[in-house]
């Protein structure tokens, strides 16, 4: 699965430890997503869809997408 | 969304020290290094195999309890180390908290499968007893191991 966190991050100029801290998430998670070792769950990518104003789509999309 | 139950992380220090303690006095119970706690309790069932003492069944009577208040404090405080939340509870510690559970169950019955088919007769009564704690102990090991390389893998931001 790839993401667009990073491009999204950087939009609102925030660093993934603020970012996980308004998620209620660890950094570490954070870092895990962005680099495509964890899948976050629905609740999270949805929360995360909230915050950057912008639809789950255009930050997670599928690897053949 | 409802998740499992999980402990106070204010109990993850002391679980930890109680965890330590137990454990030491559980590898020392073997070497007859043991105290001796007689006291009148009930049993739904006391029969010591070979021995001189008394059988009793539903009923009152004297007994060692040493053995059984070192194992409490050894179950109670590994499932407590365990299953006691992370400063930060997120999904993914509970993903690791999850696959830690799956590797202690495979680990532990491969090795007692191997040891069914390895060790006979009276060995194999020591290593039930081995595995009667295998299971608390292997779990708490895969899980701090996991979390702790999860720590380390994912501590700094990527820079590419």
């Amino acid at each position: 699965m790839k993401t667009k966190i990073k491009v999204f991050r950087a939009i609102h100029n925030i660093t993934q430890a603020e970012l996980a801290e308004k998620l209620g998430v660890t950094r570490q998670t954070i870092n895990a997503i962005e680099a495509g070792k964890y899948a976050p769950s629905v609740e999270l990518a949805l929360r995360m869809s909230k915050m950057f104003n912008v639809t789950v789509n255009e930050i997670f999309q599928l690897d053949d997408e | 969304m409802k998740s499992i139950y999980l402990f106070p992380n204010k109990l993850k220090i002391p679980a930890l020290v109680v965890f330590i303690i137990s454990l030491t006095l559980v590898i020392l119970i073997p070497f007859e290094i043991a105290y001796e706690l007689r006291v009148p309790v009930f049993a739904i069932a006391s029969d010591h195999f070979l021995s001189s003492e008394n059988s009793f069944y539903f009923s009152f009577g004297k007994e060692d309890i040493y053995n059984e208040l070192v194992d409490l404090l050894f179950f109670s405080s590994g499932i407590i180390l365990a299953f006691s939340k992370e400063k930060t509870e997120d999904e993914m510690i509970g993903l690791i908290r999850y696959k830690s559970i799956t590797n202690a169950t495979y680990f532990t019955f491969i090795l007692l499968i191997i040891s069914e088919f390895l060790i006979f007769g009276m060995p194999f009564v020591y290593i039930i007893m081995f595995f009667y704690y295998a299971f608390i102990l292997f779990l708490n090991i895969f899980y701090y191991t996991k979390l702790f390389i999860y720590k380390k893998q994912f501590s700094y931001e990527n820079e590419d």
